[in-house]
């Protein structure tokens, strides 16, 4: 069984800097948009200017004249074939396709004629025919192969080139002659709601999900004090990550490959490039030391990490490619839009008697649902009796979907919350009050330490502290009756929930603890620190048990060769990083009385540590800590945690990590009702996320998170022209990011709940901010601002239509 | 937890968030489960396949598809 | 961007020289701001850069604050930050604080007057190296029926329907300022509302100097009579506080006598409306005469948005231009500001 978290904390749920704080500040720490290797190429991308086209043909000669011209490799892998004859006076290639046991019975043929345009590889090394003999497997790049490809949005990869420098890779794919056929596109979801035939994207524009219903809503509306009929929605927003998508990349001389990738996954990223150039997993190595964000966009290599690699291992040069801004914007993904039509209906007592949505949205030209379905009506579904819910999605010709901090779910709230705020103005009560009678009761056989088994009471309490900092009584009023002039005051409150299971996967997360003689500790684990303060957490969390300061230990992190790690996502590296670490730390402390006792003449079970030593408890002695573990001698004390859903699942481990929170967030603003611009005056952000590794970072993380949401509520969306296509602001001047001046107070109140264990706090605090921030628009102004981001346009627009 | 039930064949190349988070246990992410995860080609990097098709878990999970490759 | 040849004259005199032999292939470097995007997004690509700083620093010509209020010349190479903080512009608030909202810090220490004055226009489309709009060769405006949420809304006889991005221009055109311009051949002045126009085609620009001209400095000097006290201000309206660009800006300037607050000598220029820097002299009449308040700012407000024709999804920036116009109005008059709480 294991011991669990410490009950007596000294470090754990303090306040405590980051340990790469200055590396940071001072720009010691690289990035990997910093790596820059011997010799090292840089490439670009050519992408699809046009919304939806076919290649109709492609010329690169030119571009390879361009001075510093090293290499070109286009989108689509080459393909692997085996060679049946390398005809080296008439310049032929003959080939049949790899036997597989799918295709055995069709086996492919084909004869290439080699020259400018045609590349052939061998074991990731360029070859020619010279080299070839009959049954090499190898593969073939026939760049004219990719006439005819349907491209299907402005930005759509086709080729790269490497060049010497980063000029020089621009001209060269300026000299590129390429012709395109220009097909119908669509950028806009409502437009293919109004033409259900559409087929501009992979699968065809519409596709419509299916209605679910619990309960009888028409019953809930019947029984209803009042009714409230609207639409409600939000746009589609970039991720934006301050370090963009890319990497460096470069092969050894043994045929091994090491990637500098701007990445949450470093081991998912190396196991995709061995997959990908047929290495194996053991000689890739994807280091990410420093990660300048990625929010939910960066689980692999992508498209641009394949042709980095591919462009190395025909060059033999290192490659870098990182995308520039507005590739970011318009390519690396996006969290996509939601509007919906919302009927709700209940009673003064608070009961939300019928809610009925039948939303749409668009991810892009690929992706899935753009709202979080199954958590429809949000928090309170499972207290709503009746409710129905129909989602559509609408493919458009513009970048695809990627998870996005919390996907689905900040498009839930403003769908459900704002539903709320509204019946209550009709209702005449404060929202509050509906809220609080339709949170989700406890489930009475959950385990009462869990969130399922004390979730009202949770989000009760949350309510409780969140109207106590943000002043909610005093400052609430009914809505648009506020005090009388052109500037309005408004407060709104909303709600979200977030998690599944945080203990991570399958195979477990590893970390690995080492003790030297000389009293130094090293951790180690191939997990990466997107920003979240991981590095500090495993510190904090090895020097808590071996009574050192987070300062004192070498963390070593992102890595994939140190052990298996998963994805940063779903908010799980917290959950699953700090568990290995405590479990590591304490086998590693284990190891070090066991091989010391002997010497010093104590048993081991005798042995405790204390801040900065380790005494005996029996006999009083006391060695200091470096003392004790001198006399490790040639020895090294060594600790290996591993932690997963199963092992979370062991007895006696339940509460070391845990998953699900709630969170409740409040938001004041002042409107200018002649102008139509908002002010943000305070935000309280409420959040449980079990035990607090350190507080100052999940304090920040929350901010982060409100901050993040703070901008999806005023100020970001990806306006896309439906003439060109294209998207007019995938920059960061009118894709709008808003300063410091633009941010308000921000209150942020952790409950702290160690016996739940750890728990991520990644996405959660980014769910209500921009449904809280439109409600107290609505209480300012007593009329709807129905769609975000809440632009002075639309807050003026709303103004004009409702009255004031 | 129970778990959604996932067939065992599908593409070797098909990758989604939810897989890097979770490995083979990634049917237990409630976003694979609200198919709001995106899912990527490990053949090509991006959200079409080598034959230019679109990448989600029911199209790669169809063994008649041309570039489909079994584990 | 494309390959350049790059310049950098030991005097102003030798700028001219380059500039008049580039023949119109040249652009001028100063700052840096705007010419380095447009050249890194493939929208300027000029043959030639002559840069405006030397090798032992700016030309002394272009770069100083000079002069005896109401008097005061502004080098065209100044800094947006030293005009923000200018001691000698000090009885000019309606320069000095539009300066000092100009984007962030990092652009205000390297813009110039110059360059605020003489950029190019923001127009998304225009910036957008794969559409070919009206001033690059193209046959239409892809803003007059498209995403025009930021662009004119006085739209009458523009078949090209950008703002004019300048916010230092308002301002200098109320503070009665005339620009010197300098070429290898001599020298002229014009009064700063002749140095805009509306470009129409490729190859025109938002500013009428000629290829071998510079514009060199700037001479506010606005006529107030003996006495008579001066008052100036201006207002913007913008999304965000931090890094934006305004979305309608008004700046007003009259004069009072000491004892009765009568507006006299009234201008008023709006900003980020138009493809130029508007007079508006109809709004001007309206106040001109009147004693200063809420009503008679309304009233000229009213007038300063007649004539407007807002495109598709801007029909919101006349109601804040008139919102501009009228709190411009009161800031100079020293009234309370209704609209801070």
């Amino acid at each position: 069984m294991a011991e669990g978290w410490p009950k007596k904390r000294r470090l754990l749920g303090t306040k405590i800097r980051r340990i790469d704080g200055p590396d940071k500040s001072t720009g010691r720490a690289k990035y990997s948009y910093d790596i820059n290797r011997p010799g090292m190429l840089y490439g670009a991308i050519l992408r699809c200017p046009h919304a939806h086209a076919k290649i109709t043909r492609l010329d690169t000669a030119a571009a390879k004249k361009v001075p510093g011209f090293k290499a070109l490799a286009i989108v689509l892998p080459p393909k692997d074939w085996v060679v049946v004859k390398a005809d080296e006076t008439g310049k032929t290639l003959e080939l049949k396709s790899v036997p597989s046991k799918k295709q055995a019975d069709k086996a492919e043929k084909r004869t290439v004629t080699v020259g400018p345009g045609v590349t052939i590889l061998r074991g990731n090394k360029p070859v020619t025919l010279a080299d070839l003999k009959a049954d090499d497997v190898v593969q073939v790049e026939v760049e004219q192969d990719v006439i005819g490809r349907e491209l299907f949005y402005a930005g759509d990869e086709i080729l790269a080139v490497a060049a010497d420098t980063e000029e020089h890779a621009k001209d060269a794919l300026r000299a590129i002659q390429i012709e395109y056929q220009v097909l119908e596109h669509v950028v806009d979801p409502a437009e293919v709601l109004a033409k259900p035939g559409l087929r501009t994207t992979p699968l065809p524009n519409l596709s419509p999900g299916k209605e679910f219903t619990k309960g009888d809503p028409a019953a809930g509306f019947k029984a209803a004090e009042a009714v409230v009929e609207a639409s409600y929605g939000v746009g589609v927003i970039s991720h934006q990550c301050l370090e963009t998508h890319g990497l460096v990349a470069e092969w050894d001389a043994d045929g091994g490959l090491t990637v500098w990738a701007s990445t949450q996954a470093t081991v998912a990223t190396a196991a995709a490039l061995a997959g990908r150039f047929g290495v194996p997993p053991g000689k890739v190595k994807c280091i990410t030391h420093y990660m300048g964000g990625g929010f939910g966009s960066k689980f692999g290599p992508d498209v641009q990490g394949f042709l980095a690699a591919d462009l190395a291992r025909r060059t033999g040069k290192a490659v870098k490619i990182m995308l520039d801004r507005e590739e970011e914007v318009i390519a690396a993904g996006n969290r996509p839009s939601a509007y919906g039509k919302v009927k709700i209906g209940g009673k003064k007592d608070g009961t939300i008697t019928a809610y009925v949505i039948d939303c749409y949205g668009t991810p892009g030209y690929t992706g899935g649902n753009t709202v979080n379905l199954n958590f429809l009506p949000y928090v309170y579904q499972d207290a709503i009796e009746n409710f129905t819910r129909l989602h559509t999605v609408a493919f458009t010709n513009a970048g695809g979907a990627r998870a996005m901090r919390a996907p689905g779910h900040p498009q839930n709230c403003i769908l459900t919350e704002f539903a709320i705020d509204d019946l209550a103005a009709k209702l005449e009560i404060d929202p509050v009050i509906i809220r609080r009678k339709n949170l989700p009761p406890n489930n009475p056989k959950a385990n009462k330490i869990e969130w399922a088994g004390r979730r009202n009471d949770i989000y009760n309490e949350q309510i409780d502290i969140a109207l106590k900092l943000s002043g909610w009584k005093e400052k609430w009023h009914p809505p648009g009756k506020g005090k009388s002039g052109v500037i309005k005051h408004g407060i709104g409150m909303a709600l979200h929930t977030w998690g599944g299971n945080a203990a991570g996967g399958t195979t477990p997360n590893e970390c690995f603890v080492f003790i030297a003689k000389d009293g130094s500790v090293t951790a180690e684990s191939s997990t990466q620190d997107l920003g979240t303060a991981q590095r500090t957490v495993t510190a904090i969390v090895v020097a808590e048990i071996l009574g050192l300061e987070p300062t004192d230990i070498i963390v070593k992190i992102g890595e994939s060769t140190f052990g298996f790690s998963t994805g940063s996502g779903g908010s799980t590296t917290c959950p699953t990083q700090a568990p290995a670490a405590l479990l590591a730390a304490q086998q590693a402390r284990n190891d070090l009385f066991r091989k010391v006792a002997p010497k010093v003449g104590a048993d081991p079970k005798d042995l405790a540590i204390e801040v900065g030593k380790v005494v005996d408890t029996k006999t009083k002695k006391e060695w200091s800590w470096k003392e004790f573990c001198a006399k490790l001698g040639m020895d090294e004390a060594q600790g290996k945690g591993e932690w997963n859903l199963a092992i979370s699942n062991e007895p006696g481990n339940e509460n070391i990590s845990s998953g699900q929170v709630g969170g409740v967030q409040t938001a004041e603003v002042l409107v200018d009702t002649e102008t139509g611009l908002i002010r943000l005056q305070h935000i309280v952000a409420v959040q449980d996320c079990g035990l607090v590794v350190n507080k100052l970072a999940c304090e920040s993380q929350v901010a982060g998170g409100v901050i993040m949401g703070i901008n999806y509520a005023l100020f970001e969306e990806n306006i896309i022209d439906k003439t060109t296509g294209r998207q007019v602001n995938a920059d960061m001047e009118f894709y709008k990011l808003g300063g410091l001046k633009d941010m308000p107070k921000i209150t942020v109140h952790m409950q702290d709940m160690p016996e739940r264990g750890v728990i991520g706090i990644g996405e959660p605090p980014t769910i209500s901010t921009a449904a809280a921030i439109g409600n107290a628009v609505f209480n300012a102004l007593g009329v709807r601002v129905p769609i975000l981001p809440l632009t002075p346009k639309r807050v003026l627009d709303a103004l004009a239509k409702g009255g004031l | 937890m129970e778990l959604p039930q996932v067939g065992s064949t599908r593409c070797v190349h098909l990758q989604s968030k939810a897989m890097a988070v979770y490995g083979e246990g990634f049917a237990a992410d409630p976003d694979f489960q609200n198919d709001v995860t995106d899912f990527t080609c490990l053949k090509t990097g991006r959200a079409l396949g080598p034959d230019n098709g679109p990448v989600n878990f029911p199209q790669c999970c169809n063994t008649q598809r041309q570039c489909y490759e079994e584990y | 961007m494309k390959n350049f040849t790059y310049y950098q004259p030991t005097s102003l005199h030798g700028v001219l020289k380059v500039l008049d032999e580039a023949g119109g292939k040249a652009e001028i470097l100063a700052g840096g701001t705007d010419l380095l995007d447009r050249m890194k997004e493939y929208v300027a690509q000029p043959e030639k850069v002559i840069s405006l700083v030397g090798f032992s620093g700016p030309f002394k010509e272009i770069s100083a604050i000079a002069g005896h209020p109401p008097t005061v010349t502004i080098g065209a190479g100044v800094k947006l930050v030293n005009i923000a903080e200018s001691e000698l512009l000090r009885p000019y608030p309606a320069l000095t604080t539009a300066a000092a909202q100009i984007a962030g810090p990092q652009i205000r220490n390297m813009g110039t007057l110059g360059g605020s004055l003489c950029q190019r226009n923001r127009c998304w489309y225009f910036r957008d190296e794969h559409v070919q709009c009206l001033l690059k060769g193209g046959r239409r405006c892809f803003a007059h029926d498209g995403e025009n949420q930021y662009h004119a809304i006085f739209t009458q006889g523009h078949p090209c329907v950008i703002v004019h991005p300048s916010t230092l221009a308002p301002p200098l055109m109320v503070l009665g300022a005339t620009c010197e311009i300098r070429s290898h051949k001599g020298q002229r002045q014009i009064p700063i509302e002749q140095l805009f126009q509306a470009p129409v085609k490729d190859g025109q620009r938002e500013h009428t100097l000629a290829p071998n001209e510079l514009l060199v400095s700037v001479t506010v000097a606005p006529k107030i009579p003996p006495g008579a006290i001066f008052r100036n201000a201006s207002y913007e309206v913008k999304q965000k506080e931090t890094s934006d660009w305004p979305i309608v800006q008004a700046s007003v300037a009259y004069y009072t006598e000491a004892k009765r607050h009568v507006a006299q000598g009234v201008r008023i220029a709006l900003g980020h409306v138009a493809p130029t820097p508007l007079l508006s002299p109809g709004a001007a009449k309206v106040l001109e005469g009147q004693e200063v308040n809420e009503k008679t700012a309304s009233a000229a407000a009213e007038a300063a948005v007649e004539g407007a024709r807002p495109l598709s999804q801007n029909a919101y920036k006349v109601q804040q231009l008139k919102v501009a116009v009228r709190r411009a109005i009161l800031l100079a008059s020293g009234a309370k500001p209704y609209w801070e709480g």
